[in-house]
């Protein structure tokens, strides 16, 4: 029954899928530009956030079809405007990595190379979070979902961190000021692609619940 | 939710058999009034046969046997001093497929008021030309109303028939498919006069067409196998249907 | 669909047996049509004012016909008047409320049977019956008695027919609408089965007016007016059918069984024409 359907829900979790494991290895590339004051990987790690666009494009394109041709209710209605609105969070995700890429570049011409190491950590967890909330959205799995609200406590105390120890560096060695403030800059993506991150999962629980 | 909403009509661990085989199986519903309440399911569900339980329309099938209590405003319908013409004059029925008397319109309209003993020619008139103008039909045919209702086409003769049954200006209008015989815009007319008529009527539809039960109804009942298996309000049937039959059945994935 | 050329064979094949169902259609009209010639033409001429007005003299050696005329028009209205509250009450009994299946279909094969039934055993069991067992000698009554009983099968048949076809639909509006039985009956049942019901009218009259055998039996062969309709009852009196047999073969009057012949067929017209319009006319209110 609805074979066309069904595979067609598929098809679209499989787009989902494809375009956050996109945002997800821009966010891997750009932490790795960071750490290593690489500028072909801050370059590539745009390069791929731009794709991202089209991928949203196509996403949206594809829920209004279904939405239009088959009507769609329960499960299925659920399903597809979750789609419709965590494509904008995917899509906001990948704005941030590019934004952390720019500064990357930045960073790299002005020749700084150490990054804070709970930088590493929270873009680690950031782009963990990012992975855990498509696959609680395409297999249906509250769990997961729930793991990935809890984690973005982690990644906000270490935002507070970051912030604390920037300051501190700040007032110890005024000359590295500049970079610090971009530290701090980046860090706060990094909350926000968790906070996006929070977003997508939380759409997966209403996928399943029906609950808002 | 209304909390405080007065049931018209109430069925509690309703059972029909026709024969030996049975068709309703421990039914419990509140209609509430004033509200479009729909029943959907797959055919042979038991939601037409519910529909009909509620008029007292299955008398008519040899066989039947019905246990469980149905109450029309705290009356049990199915004791034996219920007056069966009382309780058809409370409870009106439009059928499936347009079913107009080989009459004039006026006729047609004015059969109701007849049968219940009406014979005042401006009397008539006045219901004829109010049920007409109820059912969002009088424009289309004031210059014909002794023409034949056959004459009409399917959307027109059936607003007629939904006239017809407002004539006897029942409490509780029952729908079965009405609108599933009719084209698109016909449908759309009769939906829209549905809204209109919640205002004045309790009314209960059974229908096949899933879009039609979430655009008009308040209140939706799922049947199968004669089973009630979920009943609640439409929005929240079709968002985050409790059953997964439910769920099964109204995203197509049903068997 | 396929856009394939009829082949020859097919086209002369077709064309054949269209001729020949214009053939067989031309023939009955035909027939049709010099029977009836053939009856006015011989009989017309000998249908004079004398013959219609008065009764058979033998005393001025005339031959009239009025008495069997009235008593045709007698045993039609007569038996109609019986047999349609009788049959259609039967028919809408057996399809309106009969709720036993069995009982019914035992009854619609009784009458079913019934139609086949030679009506000279009508006859034989109307004369044993009203003229015998009952002392009414040959009489219009027993006359009219036994077509009630003779035709009431095919009243009962093509009413119930009728009935049948009226949609279960229009049935179950009126009941929906508040209705009793009886009124969903009156109102919406009957007034669509007129159609049927004067199809059977018509079938009966004209089993009436072809009837001789039965009638022979039961009403008789005389000729005299009556003074009254209750003495008119009570006599015997052949129908025009009988008289037919008996001038043209008991007494060789071949011309007077013509002109008897050509009088029964107008009259069957206009009958059959009157009931069409009065069933019309039962319609339309």
């Amino acid at each position: 029954m609805r074979k066309t359907f069904d595979a067609e829900l598929l098809e679209l979790n499989e787009e989902l899928t494809a375009m956050a494991r996109t945002a997800q290895d821009a966010i891997d590339v750009v932490t790795e530009s960071l750490s290593s004051d690489d500028e072909a990987a801050a370059k590539a790690a745009i390069e791929m956030t731009s794709s991202m666009d089209q991928m949203e494009r196509d996403i949206e394109n594809r829920c209004l079809q279904l939405l239009l041709r088959q009507q769609p209710v329960a499960r299925d209605l659920r399903a597809i405007s979750a789609a419709m609105k965590m494509v904008t969070d995917l899509q906001r995700i990948g704005d941030q990595a590019a934004n952390i890429a720019e500064i990357s570049l930045l960073l790299s011409r002005q020749g700084v190379v150490k990054v804070p190491q709970d930088i590493g950590i929270m873009s680690c967890k950031a782009g963990l979070m990012v992975k855990q909330a498509i696959s609680a959205y395409t297999g249906r799995d509250v769990e997961t979902a729930h793991a990935v609200v809890n984690l973005d406590d982690e990644v906000d105390d270490l935002f507070s961190q970051v912030k604390r120890e920037l300051i501190e560096e700040v007032a110890e060695n005024k000359d590295e000021a500049d970079s610090s403030i971009d530290f701090i800059i980046i860090a706060k993506y990094l909350e926000r692609i968790a906070d996006h991150a929070v977003n997508i999962a939380q759409w997966a629980i209403f996928c399943v619940t029906g609950e808002l | 939710m209304d909390t405080h909403e007065t049931p018209v009509i109430t069925a509690k661990g309703l059972e029909l058999w026709y024969g030996s085989a049975q068709a309703l199986r421990n039914v419990d519903i509140d209609i509430p009034e004033r509200k479009v309440t729909a029943l959907i399911g797959p055919s042979g569900c038991g939601k037409s046969t519910f529909l009909k339980t509620l008029d007292r329309m299955n008398d008519l099938v040899p066989g039947v046997t019905i246990k469980g209590s149905v109450r029309y405003r705290g009356q049990e319908i199915y004791s034996p001093e219920v007056d069966v013409t009382w309780l058809r004059k409370q409870i009106g029925m439009v059928f499936q497929k347009p079913n107009p008397f080989p009459m004039s319109i006026y006729d047609n309209i004015a059969y109701g008021p007849r049968t219940h003993g009406i014979r005042n020619k401006a009397k008539l008139d006045e219901i004829v030309e109010k049920s007409l103008r109820g059912a969002a039909i009088w424009d289309e045919v004031k210059d014909r109303l002794r023409k034949s209702a056959l004459s009409l086409s399917g959307g027109q003769q059936q607003r007629v028939c939904i006239a017809r049954a407002l004539a006897v200006e029942p409490d509780v209008l029952l729908m079965d498919e009405a609108t599933s015989a009719l084209d698109p815009i016909s449908t759309s007319k009769i939906e829209e006069l549905i809204e209109d008529l919640k205002n004045s009527y309790t009314i209960v539809i059974v229908t096949h067409n899933m879009q039609q039960a979430t655009r008009i109804s308040d209140k939706c009942a799922f049947f199968l196998l004669g089973e009630l298996i979920e009943y609640g309000d439409t929005d929240q049937m079709f968002s985050v249907p409790r059953d997964r039959r439910t769920e099964d059945y109204i995203t197509g994935r049903f068997g | 669909m396929r856009p394939e050329k009829k082949s020859a064979g097919r086209v002369a094949y077709d064309r054949v047996l269209r001729a020949l169902l214009y053939f067989c259609a031309l023939l009955t009209c035909a027939l049709l049509v010099l029977l009836i010639g053939y009856i006015f033409y011989r009989g017309l001429p000998n249908v004079t004012w004398q013959l219609l007005s008065t009764q058979e003299s033998f005393r001025n050696d005339t031959i009239g016909i009025l008495p069997n005329i009235l008593s045709t028009l007698l045993l039609i209205f007569g038996t109609l008047l019986l047999v349609l509250p009788l049959g259609v009450g039967a028919a809408i009994y057996l399809t309106e409320y009969a709720r036993n299946k069995r009982v019914v279909e035992v009854i619609e094969f009784a009458t079913e049977t019934l139609t086949g039934i030679p009506s000279i055993l009508y006859g034989l069991v109307g004369m044993l019956f009203f003229c015998l067992a009952l002392g009414w000698g040959s009489s219009i009554r027993a006359g009219i008695l036994t077509l009630v009983i003779m035709t009431l099968p095919t009243i009962v048949r093509t009413t119930q027919e009728s009935l049948k076809t009226v949609p279960q639909s229009y049935r179950e509006a009126s009941l929906g609408l508040g209705s009793g039985k009886w009124h969903m009956v009156r109102t919406v049942v009957l007034p669509c089965s007129v159609d049927g019901i004067v199809t059977g009218c018509i079938l009966s009259i004209g089993r009436i007016v072809g009837e001789s055998a039965a009638l022979l039996y039961t009403a008789g062969s005389a000729g005299i007016l009556s003074r009254n309709l209750l003495q008119a009852l009570e006599s015997s009196g052949g129908s025009l059918t009988v008289a037919l047999y008996m001038y043209s073969m008991e007494r060789g009057e071949i011309e007077v069984g013509f002109a008897i012949a050509s009088i029964l067929m107008i009259l069957t017209l206009l009958i059959n024409l009157s009931a069409k319009f009065l069933g019309a006319k039962l319609k339309k209110n």
